[in-house]
């Protein structure tokens, strides 16, 4: 299991580059304050993660911290895509009035979570794993739907649910 | 939990297979037999499938079209089938079969049964041993296919023997499916307890197609034939009464009385002003009139008899 990095070189990093990298994201965002939160979660990330490689031996700093800022930006775009369609969905059913607030946002979390878990899947099988799952539709109505075999259904939602089962064991819940 | 990394993500891969199986509409008894075998044959391949059940369980928080819609945009399918909550292992209706519906009467028409006060065991056909408690019936159905117990009213203690067909026990609510193992059930009002003392044991509300639950030695659950609770640690005397004890941590009076109440005919019962007071200790079953006389010793209070069988606690 490769270490986390100390502290210490994050702040060193941070340091060195935090500067840069706010600007580098304030052009690309058009919005400092923005820019200055995704500039956090970068080192925030940097932080938590775990690396093969120290992070003093990095032969290109700033393209590292770019590359990991892009994936802040992309993990941060899609999280807010995928509330917006939470709350779309909820404004468009009069019967979620009753979910409570703290209920919404577990259900909000659970989804982000999930659409963490189904990522990298191939579209058919996060498909056949949510009409399953979600919908409750039969696999063979689901094959139908899809215009594969009931069997390739089984290795959809088996493949779909190994994902999450791994996602989750390495996301340590 | 298994030690090596990769062991985990393979029995999690294994697990998944299995899954996907089991939520299949024509997923059949020996598929699920297949699944129970593959439970049973170690911890490790437990734990796997408790993780599969952890993912059921937040899925079930989700389900439906919003969060379909949710996670399938932008592009959404037409939705069509409105199956709220009626996911996973839709299939398995079947284990739980249909519940059997216990009449009073049922009881004295049982294969075995104890009256208040009385504890019995059994040897049964296969080996495998059944103590029943005070007031308890239950019915036996075994045959080539399997062991079937139906417990009709109050608890049994089972110790299952080797055997290659299955040991399942029904109660009102639910089927049990024992794992190789000791356990015992209890029948309540609307409701039933399941301690694991050895091995494990798969819980399936009767209501709850496709929801089972594993039970692991020393925890204990309680569930309806429309709700699954939680699997808790066992309490520490949760079969001691099969040795003709009851043992008690930190019990409320009122508890205590009642369950003592379970052995012996008549009425017990208690003044509220002391049904609060906490008590703990191990008291006889075969002298409920010992361990009456141990709770007037151990707490501020006395009995005051109306007839040799009408007893109330009252404070001293």
């Amino acid at each position: 299991m490769p270490a986390s990095p100390s502290a210490d070189s994050v702040h060193g990093l941070y340091l060195a580059h935090h500067g840069w990298l706010s600007g580098w994201l304030r052009r690309r965002l058009g919005c400092s304050q923005q820019a200055a939160d995704m500039a956090q979660d970068t080192f925030l990330r940097l932080l938590c993660a775990a690396r093969p490689q120290p992070l003093e031996q990095l032969h290109e700093p700033r393209h590292y911290l770019v590359t990991v800022a892009k994936r802040v930006m992309v993990d941060h775009f899609r999280r807010q895509s995928l509330e917006r369609a939470f709350l779309e969905g909820l404004a468009q059913r009069p019967e979620a009035g009753e979910l409570s607030p703290e209920e919404r946002q577990i259900m909000l979390e659970t989804l982000l979570a999930l659409d963490a878990m189904l990522d990298g899947l191939g579209r058919r099988a996060k498909q056949a794993f949510l009409l399953s799952q979600l919908q409750g539709l039969k696999y063979a109505e689901i094959a139908e739907r899809l215009g594969v075999s009931v069997s390739s259904v089984t290795k959809y939602v088996a493949s779909a649910t190994e994902a999450c089962l791994l996602f989750a064991l390495d996301a340590g819940l | 939990m298994p030690a090596d990394p990769r062991q985990q993500r393979a029995l999690l891969g294994e697990a998944a297979h299995w899954y996907a199986r089991l939520c299949a509409e024509d997923a059949g008894d020996s598929q699920r037999q297949a699944w129970l075998h593959w439970c049973a044959q170690s911890p490790e391949h437990r734990w796997a499938w408790q993780r599969v059940e952890a993912l059921q369980a937040q899925l079930r928080g989700v389900s439906g079209n919003l969060a379909y819609d949710t996670l399938n945009q932008p592009r959404g399918l037409p939705r069509r089938s409105l199956l709220k909550g009626a996911l996973l292992l839709a299939g398995s209706a079947a284990l739980g079969g249909t519940g059997y519906r216990y009449g009073s009467q049922a009881a004295w028409l049982a294969d075995y049964r104890t009256g208040i006060g009385e504890r019995r065991q059994v040897r049964l056909a296969d080996g495998s041993r059944l103590t029943l408690d005070t007031a308890s019936a239950v019915d036996l159905r075994f045959d080539a296919g399997q062991r079937l117990v139906l417990l009709r009213k109050g608890a049994v203690l089972i110790e299952t023997a080797h055997d290659s067909r299955p040991f399942l026990l029904d109660s009102a609510e639910g089927r049990l499916h024992a794992l190789g193992t000791r356990f015992c059930v209890r029948q309540e009002e609307g409701c039933t307890r399941l301690a694991v003392l050895r091995d494990a044991v798969a819980v399936q509300p009767f209501a709850l197609p496709g929801q089972q639950r594993i039970v692991q030695a020393g925890q204990q659950l309680r569930f309806g034939a429309a709700y699954l609770g939680q699997p808790e640690r066992a309490a520490a005397g949760a079969a001691s009464w099969a040795d003709g004890w009851l043992v008690v941590d930190a019990w409320r009076l009122d508890a205590l009385l009642a369950e003592l109440g379970r052995y012996r005919p008549g009425v017990l019962g208690c003044d509220p002003a002391v049904a609060g007071l906490r008590l703990s200790g191990a008291y006889p079953l075969d002298e409920p009139e010992q361990a009456l006389q141990a709770v007037a010793r151990a707490l501020p209070v006395r009995l005051r008899r109306f007839t040799d069988y009408w007893v109330r606690v009252v404070p001293a």
